[in-house]
């Protein structure tokens, strides 16, 4: 299994899909992956990286990924959900929201829901910004270097080059 | 700006939407018999079992055929059944979690209906708390004749060794309080300091520069002395304080040991009392039962109806398991009830009878609602019942919230109480019951009224002399009244029972020999008095060291109000 996430990896990096494609879907995956799936949000994060024209296994991979994350930042999700929900100058903002049916629906009350969906929004900017660089830099300079190794030419003719051959996308 | 679109997306969002739906509308009808079915054994702590349910979904229309209650008391009986229950509903309510439903309709509904397979879950709930476990526990039968003081209190439980340790803890905890207070006064090394500056400026005077320099010590000394005077003044008052509630402690503790007297010699030599006694026996179980099993019902059911609580303020968030966070409650501009159904049409058949009521406003949160709870219940001609007439409330809002029941019951089929190996118990008979009373926060109080007929007794395998004597006498016996009144907390409920069958039994009882008892009562006072002795003496102990401590406090109040007065008159 890792060396299928592994080849997964490498797979779209190398694909022809642009670091933005990338990025973008690194940060649709980790938004759905780090908040509860069963939230209302997260069906505006489906469409939107169903529609846009971002890499789908990038996608699919990072959301698995972070899925385990979130479950142990739990703790932490629910913490700053919960100081964020009793924060009296936000309590009038709250109230409101509450009051609505699309607020209602969103489950935004609850401390998790609201403490991942905050921490993934703050590091969705970030996220994008790195990962375009990280992986410009890695076709620039790596992607190249890396082909012309020994150990290149010795891993195409090994078990993992068939796994990382037999991956579409 | 196109290029970033991928619209055969659109087409794979539609259907992957479409496909969970179509799921949802596949499967609804099993998930709502396993919702039922999951959360009704939770809630009654027995199985809970669903035959099939329909779900419609404009409108959405819930039908449901089978439903099978399993007596947690009795896992191999249904404590009902109903043979369809159908409501409309609100999507939209539902997707918000709140459940607003008109009327529901219970058809079929069938009482205490037999099971083919045992519906019990995990442990069985007898094994849990009940409201009068410790009542239950605590009945034993009495002896028929007097027994020597070291069985009596073998069995007894005596409230005076409580007592005076209580009494005995206080005073040690006024006493080093008292004590402590003394070592913070002006000391007699203090007190013999001001009488040596005293004597020194009594001493003092001659010229006029002397007579100034007298007057101005003297002052200083009045300041000094009146100052201690002050905190030896409050000082005593306290002390005066403690010993009186010392002395009122010191009272009651002595007065324990012959409480417990008194009580043991009348519960074996009085025959009102011992026959009394005989009827706790008799039939404590079987209203421990009675009452256990109501109160069973109403712990599992008051969490989803509102606990009955005194609290005004809410809490401010609902905890959920860990990974699922907690849901913060914020003001509603028109706060609602999560679950309101406001009313639910029961009707039935049992044997040859009919069954029929309803209940109205089940609310949760009920301090939402304006309206309490309300449930009326009548049947006629049912299995094992002639009559049942069933009404109560339950109130909740913010600072008052209370339960109010009134049952009657007639002709109710008595079923057999397994006996005791050496003990007697009701084998069968016929019962009518009324019961009425209020359950509040903190507060009980339920009386039940009862005309028992055509009543067997059976007895134990193992009974012993006098269980059969009692056995034989009361074969005589095949109706009589019972009056049991539950009073004090849910916490700590007290039991008071009262039956015509204690006139029987005391016939059989009779009087023991005045002198037999007097003698009972020396050899009780004597075995008391040895185990309360050793605490006693220390209960006297601290109350002779407080007033000590309250007598050294008066003395240095006296000391100082003397050199207070000669200050006095030297300033004129």
């Amino acid at each position: 299994m890792p060396l299928r996430t592994l080849a997964r990896i490498l797979k779209a990096l190398n694909s022809e899909a642009s670091p933005a494609q990338l990025a973008g879907a690194a940060c649709l995956g980790m938004v759905m992956g780090l908040t509860p799936l069963w939230s209302l949000h997260n069906l505006l994060v489906l469409l939107l990286a169903l529609v846009l024209r971002v890499n789908l296994s990038a996608f699919l991979l990072v959301f698995v990924l972070t899925t385990g994350i979130a479950y142990l930042a739990d703790p932490l999700f629910d913490a700053l959900g919960w100081a964020l929900l009793t924060a009296g100058a936000l309590e009038p903002m709250w109230t409101a929201l509450y009051n609505t049916t699309l607020g209602r629906l969103s489950d935004f009350n609850n401390t998790v829901v609201l403490g991942s969906l905050v921490v993934a929004l703050v590091l969705c900017p970030l996220v994008y910004a790195v990962l375009v660089r990280a992986v410009k830099r890695y076709r620039d300079h790596v992607q190249s270097w890396v082909k012309r190794t020994h150990l290149y030419q010795a891993i195409r003719g090994s078990r993992f080059f068939e796994v990382y051959s037999a991956l579409r996308g | 700006m196109l290029r970033w679109l991928r619209w055969q997306g659109l087409v794979g969002f539609v259907v992957v939407m479409a496909l969970l739906a179509g799921s949802w509308v596949l499967f609804a009808d099993r998930l709502v018999k396993w919702a039922v079915e999951g959360t009704g054994t939770a809630m009654v702590g027995a199985r809970v079992e669903l035959d099939s349910a329909d779900v419609a979904l404009a409108p959405l229309r819930i039908e449901m055929q089978g439903l099978r209650v399993t007596n947690p008391n009795a896992p191999m009986r249904n404590a009902f059944e109903a043979g369809r229950i159908a409501f409309d509903a609100d999507t939209l309510g539902l997707l918000l979690d709140r459940v607003d439903i008109g009327e529901v309709a219970v058809e079929g509904l069938r009482l205490n209906t037999p099971r083919e397979r045992s519906g019990a879950v995990g442990r069985p709930p007898s094994e849990g708390p009940g409201l009068l476990d410790r009542t239950a526990r605590s009945l034993e039968i009495p002896a028929l004749e007097l027994p020597t003081a070291e069985q009596a209190l073998a069995a007894a439980q005596l409230r005076s060794p409580g007592v005076i340790e209580a009494a005995r803890e206080d005073m040690r905890r006024q006493r080093d309080t008292l004590e402590q207070r003394v070592d913070e006064l002006p000391t007699e090394a203090s007190i013999a300091d001001y009488e040596s500056r005293l004597e020194r400026i009594r001493e003092g005077g001659g010229d006029l520069t002397g007579r100034l320099s007298q007057a101005r010590d003297a002052k200083a000394l009045l300041d000094d002395v009146r100052g201690d005077l002050k905190a030896v003044r409050k000082a005593r008052d306290a002390a005066r304080e403690t010993v009186s509630a010392a002395e009122d402690n010191a009272r009651k503790a002595r007065e324990a040991p012959e409480a417990d007297i008194r009580r043991l010699v009348d519960k074996y030599s009085d025959p009102a009392t011992v026959a009394q006694e005989l009827v706790r026996y008799v039939l404590g179980p079987r209203v421990a039962g009675w009452v256990n099993g109501g109160w069973y019902w109403y712990q599992r059911l008051a969490p989803y109806l509102g606990r009955l609580q005194g609290g005004e303020d809410e809490p401010p968030a609902v905890k959920v398991p860990r990974s699922e966070g907690r849901r913060v409650i914020f003001t509603e501009a028109d706060p609602r009830p999560e679950t309101l159904v406001r009313r639910v049409a029961l009707s039935g058949a049992g044997g040859e009878g009919t069954l029929g009521g309803e209940i109205t406003d089940i609310a949760a949160p009920a301090s939402l609602w304006p309206r309490p709870l309300r449930f009326d219940l009548r049947g006629n001609d049912l299995p094992g019942l002639a009559g049942l007439a069933a009404q109560g409330q339950l109130r909740q809002a913010a600072g008052q919230s209370r339960a109010d029941v009134s049952l009657q019951l007639s002709g109710a089929a008595l079923s057999a109480d397994a006996p005791d190996a050496g003990g007697i118990a009701i084998e069968d008979g016929i019962a009518d019951l009324e019961i009425d009373g209020q359950v509040g926060a903190g507060t009980l109080d339920l009386r039940l009224d009862g005309r028992f007929r055509q009543v067997g007794f059976a007895l134990g395998a193992e009974a012993g002399e006098r269980v059969r004597q009692m056995g034989e006498l009361l074969e005589g016996v095949s109706s009589f009244d019972l009056s049991v009144r539950i009073t004090g907390t849910p916490e700590s409920p007290e039991l008071a029972l009262r039956s015509s069958l204690a006139d029987t039994l005391k016939r059989m009882v009779g009087q023991v020999a005045g002198q037999k008892v007097q003698a009972f009562r020396a050899a009780l006072r004597d075995r008391i008095g040895e185990r309360v002795a050793e605490p006693l003496a220390a209960v006297d102990e601290n109350l002779e060291a407080l007033r000590g401590a309250e007598q050294t406090i008066a003395d240095r109040q006296s000391r100082l109000k003397a050199l207070e007065d000669r200050l006095g008159r030297i300033l004129g």
